[in-house]
């Protein structure tokens, strides 16, 4: 992880009862942290936040608690705004609305470059995750 | 032995540019691609990016605030060149925008070498380079900056051995200008000025250190498989001065009297141009000529200017197209190319296997090309005719010219010099009628009848009469009868 990379609180930051809420939210959010860490590089932060704010807009309807704030400038803020967001949903939910987010990005992404490429890209990333777990289990 | 160094040379994979850089790309050299926006420069880097890399060559393309990436890898992947596997594994692409809105040259610079250290690359393109210009001037930085910057770059990447290519927005002129710009090895331009309303693309080494290039601009296409570029140069004939062929081969022109005027038919890979006025039957001679290789079991091509209504087209090629003996080219840009006509010759003659070709005619291939190559018709010919030849095919060629007698001409611009047989039908005036009659001016490392011999044209096809004609000053159109010998 780059000293961007987005960094989920640690579990203990919150009061103890609102643990087994937030459990839920972790993966879901290295899930997004992965994807940004994978296509900022390529298509700049504004780039990322863009196509990551278009997607709210077009999820957001299903799912209201999302917040489309028009103030998060930069992909980690945004990012930081949808865990927020996910770890005030119960597990269902945050998993819906997460897979919903996530089926919509990949489609608008592979609107713009073909769905080939869009594979590549984040199968990659997904290569990049096993080799960092990989990292850590050896740890 | 030589100590000199041995400068290793890169395949650019892009057609015809190895030939015009001097054999290839230098490794570890510092190219400026420039260009004026859509003159192709990003499709260059792009093909020659995709060529060369590999898992053990790799690239690193560089955006700055040029094309976004994801609108570049979007048009990008349309080319057949973009191979999907190497994104990601041979290529990267890595965006500097937010580096180069963040802070200043060093903070590219410093993101540009920790990339590079990151991902080992043996290829690095940046793309735009104005961009990065245009930054030193808007902002802070001075002109002196940004020279440091390109230096630093230029030598880093030289220390790192790896060939780079940086994509800038100029025009020519801003390029040759530019002193910043002497720090580069090599600089490739590319244009496409607009004349009388068409546009031919061009492109120019301007210089190429270590090698010598070829010089000028040369035209260049850009089609689904990317950028083909034509340097000014014929295509080398086959056998050209070494071996000699005292009986050539004679192939059958499809007309029987104009066989034996030829002694036995046209040598094999000659081209035979048949020039007349409107209405001698230059047409259906290319037909019959066609039609004689089918029989034959030879393939044809018939590349036809001439344009009329549909039921108009003679049928005899009609049905030799549909029994697939024949294939018609038919061009219908009039914006034309040499370079694109001989493309489409080049490829169905591969593709059909032909070994004839007819060509109606070159009278009316003006009207079709782009005005730089309109103003030089011959030139045109030549090159076309060149590259038959090359190739060993048979060759009829017709073309048209309003008749002028007693004017003896046998072509226009003097296209009878390009050909190696050339064939003249005209009227003539006999007895109240507009009589046909053709004679075989000449034919290259051949004997020929000098005979003028009259011929009509029945639905049997060309019939030639089977000796000369009676009449004296048929050249002149108003023909004397011969008075009898005594």
């Amino acid at each position: 992880m780059d000293k961007h990379d987005y960094r989920a609180p640690p579990p203990d930051a919150g009061m103890a009862s609102d643990a087994p809420r937030t459990a839920h939210v972790l993966p879901l959010v290295q899930t997004w942290s992965r994807l940004r860490r994978q296509l900022v590089p390529l298509i700049g932060d504004n780039g990322f936040g863009a196509l990551f704010g278009r997607t709210l807009r077009l999820v957001a309807p299903a799912w209201p608690w999302l917040s489309l704030d028009a103030s998060s400038k930069t992909s980690a803020a945004l990012l930081a705004v949808l865990e927020s967001d996910l770890a005030g949903a119960d597990a269902a939910a945050a998993h819906a609305a997460h897979e919903a987010l996530m089926g919509t990005f990949t489609h608008q992404l592979g609107a713009l470059i073909g769905p080939a490429l869009t594979a590549r890209l984040l199968a990659e990333s997904t290569a990049g995750d096993g080799q960092q777990q990989n990292q850590q289990e050896h740890k | 032995m030589s100590e000199k160094v041995t400068l290793g040379k890169l395949s650019t994979g892009v057609p015809g540019l190895d030939v015009l850089l001097g054999d290839g790309l230098t490794e570890f050299s510092f190219t400026l691609i420039a260009g004026a926006p859509g003159s192709g420069k990003t499709t260059l880097a792009h093909q020659i990016m995709f060529a060369l890399a590999h898992p053990e060559r790799r690239a690193l393309f560089f955006t700055v605030l040029g094309e976004p990436p994801l609108k570049m890898l979007r048009y990008q992947q349309q080319f057949s060149f973009f191979d999907m596997d190497k994104v990601g594994t041979s290529i990267r692409y890595v965006n500097l925008s937010d580096d180069l809105r963040a802070g200043d040259f060093s903070g590219v610079l410093e993101r540009i070498m920790r990339e590079v250290e990151d991902f080992s690359p043996a290829l690095v393109f940046v793309d735009s380079f104005r961009s990065v210009v245009q930054t030193a001037r808007s902002g802070n930085q001075g002109l002196w900056d940004l020279q440091h910057f390109i230096q630093e770059l230029g030598s880093r990447m030289a220390m790192w051995q790896a060939t780079t290519f940086l994509i800038g927005e100029y025009t020519q002129a801003d390029v040759e200008a530019n002193p910043i710009i002497t720090v580069a090895d090599g600089m490739v331009a590319l244009s496409h000025n607009l004349h009388e309303d068409v546009v031919v693309r061009k492109i120019r080494v301007i210089k190429m250190r270590g090698q010598a290039h070829m010089a000028g601009s040369h035209t260049m296409r850009i089609s689904g498989d990317g950028i083909r570029i034509y340097p000014r140069l014929l295509a080398a004939v086959p056998g050209a001065y070494s071996a000699i062929e005292r009986d050539p081969r004679r192939i059958p022109t499809g007309v029987a009297g104009l066989d034996e005027l030829l002694h036995g038919g046209l040598p094999q890979g000659h081209t035979i141009l048949a020039s007349g006025p409107t209405g001698i039957g230059k047409t259906i001679l290319g037909t019959h000529f066609l039609s004689a290789g089918a029989e034959r079991g030879e393939h044809g091509i018939a590349v036809y200017f001439e344009k009329h209504t549909a039921r108009l087209h003679n049928a005899a090629l009609i049905e030799l197209t549909r029994a697939g003996k024949v294939t018609v080219i038919e061009p219908r840009s009039l914006a034309l190319t040499v370079e694109e006509l001989l493309d489409e010759l080049t490829e169905t003659i591969e593709r059909t296997g032909a070994t004839r070709v007819v060509i109606d005619s070159l009278s009316e291939i003006g009207l079709y090309l782009a005005p730089e190559f309109r103003h030089d018709l011959r030139l045109t010919v030549f090159r076309t005719l060149a590259l038959l030849a090359g190739r060993g095919v048979s060759v009829l060629v017709t073309a048209g010219f309003e008749d002028n007698q007693p004017d003896m001409r046998f072509s226009i611009d003097n296209l009878c010099f390009l050909a190696d047989a050339v064939l003249t039908m005209r009227f003539a005036e006999i007895e109240g009628r507009l009589c046909k009659f053709m004679t075989v001016v000449k034919v290259r490392g051949s004997v020929h009848s000098n005979e003028l011999r009259a011929y009509r044209i029945t639905d049997a096809g060309i019939e030639v009469e089977d000796h000369a004609v009676a009449y004296d000053r048929m050249l002149t159109g108003w023909p004397t009868p011969r008075p009898p010998r005594k």
